[in-house]
């Protein structure tokens, strides 16, 4: 009974880690999309109304309801908090820093010329982010699972 | 409201003073800070000072810190004023910027390297008019130049004027607010009392709004700020055809010295200004020297 109770639980437990796998490189898909919505989002609001970066943010973040992740990272830019990246690889920190660093501190016509650049860039990372999820992350549960699955019939 | 523009230890010695009495605080890099209190003073840690060596001293950091807040952080937003040497920020403030100007042959791109910062405090004085209303607005509007240094409230009175022709007379204003300097408008709303009667066209130029202005907002006085250049004196006259009453604002420190400005000929010699209105510094801000007709005729002192 044990033993069942326990492999039940090392399936449940396997596929849950290969849920969680999944998740994340979904997670980093939909968090580059809506950077580059971001991206699209500043340069259309800075080439017309020119209102303030801060104005824009909050703007985007009521209007787009990007993901959570980019949320915290906005907020965290308009209180003038370090930002915390949870989701993101060394060299793609380096990228969003950039990005927000790049914000404000040229003439209109500099500053959409720098954003398309990192809109080239975002659309690089969100190919090979594409790719990760289609290779690992849609089969990672299944995967979890298969594993789970193997592991209580080794227990058994 | 000036304070969130400041550093703090600026900030901070500001605390220390009455703020309806500041009228400018000049910031040089590498010189200690000035301030207009009712007369030039050094700031120091706690408040004013005559003892230079107790004197804060302007930092490059320090007006790094001014410029990067009063644009939002937003160059791109404010590159347009910075250019023209200024920006504006709520309460009506304005910076007035030195720096090195950034050209692309003779156009100025931007201004870097700030080394000096001129805050200007407006204080909104009502009724400051009353004395020469009745010389403007009697029998009927004239068109009327005020003329003045700067810094001799100028703006003041045009901004009580319209608030006493808007209330007083019930006429509809435009008020071409080229810098934002006389309505101070944040998110379209005035910030002074301007009266029912009064709107604002904000950011534009002076052509742009008595031009569009006009023909939109059907206005029977128009008010404008520091007129100085061939293009407004233009603009003047096509508001002038237009059977619209122009109260403007310019520099000049005295009557005579108003014929030496080339673009004002034309308006002088065909007696466009009706009333002429002078101020200077002489007993504090906003002291009118005199009110004089299209000949240059006194009518009060």
């Amino acid at each position: 009974m044990i033993s069942i109770l326990l492999s039940i639980l090392i399936v449940a437990c396997s596929t849950y880690i290969g849920w969680g796998i999944s998740n994340y490189y979904k997670k980093r898909v939909i968090f580059f999309k809506d950077v580059n919505d971001l991206l699209n989002f500043l340069i259309n609001n800075i080439n017309f109304l020119k209102d303030s970066i801060n104005v824009i943010l909050l703007n985007f973040v009521k209007q787009q309801q990007p993901s959570v992740a980019l949320i915290e990272i906005i907020n965290d830019y308009i209180s003038n908090k370090k930002q915390y990246y949870i989701l993101l690889k060394k060299e793609e920190v380096y990228i969003i820093n950039n990005i927000f660093n790049h914000l404000g501190k040229s003439d209109s016509e500099n500053q959409i010329a720098g954003l398309k650049n990192f809109t080239f860039q975002i659309n690089n990372v969100i190919e090979k982010c594409e790719a990760d999820y289609n290779k690992i992350g849609r089969i990672s549960t299944k995967l979890g699972f298969l594993f789970g699955i193997t592991l209580a019939i080794f227990f058994i | 409201m000036l304070n969130e523009y400041l550093p703090d230890v600026i900030a901070i010695a500001l605390d220390n003073l009455n703020k309806s009495k500041l009228n400018e605080i000049r910031m040089r890099l590498g010189r200690p800070i000035l301030v207009d209190y009712g007369g030039l003073y050094y700031l120091s840690r706690t408040g004013i000072t005559d003892v230079i060596s107790k004197a804060i001293i302007c930092k490059k950091e320090m007006i790094d810190y001014v410029i990067t807040q009063a644009c939002e952080n937003s160059l791109y937003a404010y590159n347009e004023d910075i250019k023209q040497g200024f920006l504006t920020i709520s309460g009506g403030i304005r910076i007035g910027l030195a720096g090195t100007c950034v050209r692309d042959g003779t156009i100025i791109k931007t201004i870097k390297n700030m080394s000096s910062l001129n805050i200007r405090i407006p204080h909104e004085i009502k009724n400051c008019s009353l004395k020469i209303l009745e010389f403007i607005t009697e029998p009927l509007i004239h068109n009327t130049l005020i003329l003045s240094s700067p810094g001799a409230g100028k703006t003041t009175l045009l901004r009580d004027l319209a608030f006493q022709i808007s209330q007083r007379y019930l006429r509809n204003i435009l008020i071409i607010d080229e810098r934002n300097e006389i309505a101070n408008t944040v998110n379209g709303v005035s910030q002074y009392n301007m009266g029912i009667f009064c709107d604002v066209m904000t950011n534009c130029t002076k052509k742009f709004g008595l031009e569009n202005g006009i023909r939109s907002m059907r206005p029977d006085v128009v008010m404008t700020d520091e007129i100085a250049n061939e293009d407004d004196v233009r603009a003047i006259h096509y508001a002038l055809g237009c059977g619209v009453k122009v109260i403007a604002t310019t520099h000049c420190d005295n009557i005579n010295a108003l014929r030496n400005k080339k673009d004002f000929n034309e308006l002088i010699d065909k007696q466009t200004f009706e009333r002429y209105v002078l101020l200077s510094t002489r007993d504090g801000a906003g002291t009118i020297e005199g009110v004089y007709d299209k000949n240059f005729k006194c009518l009060c002192m």
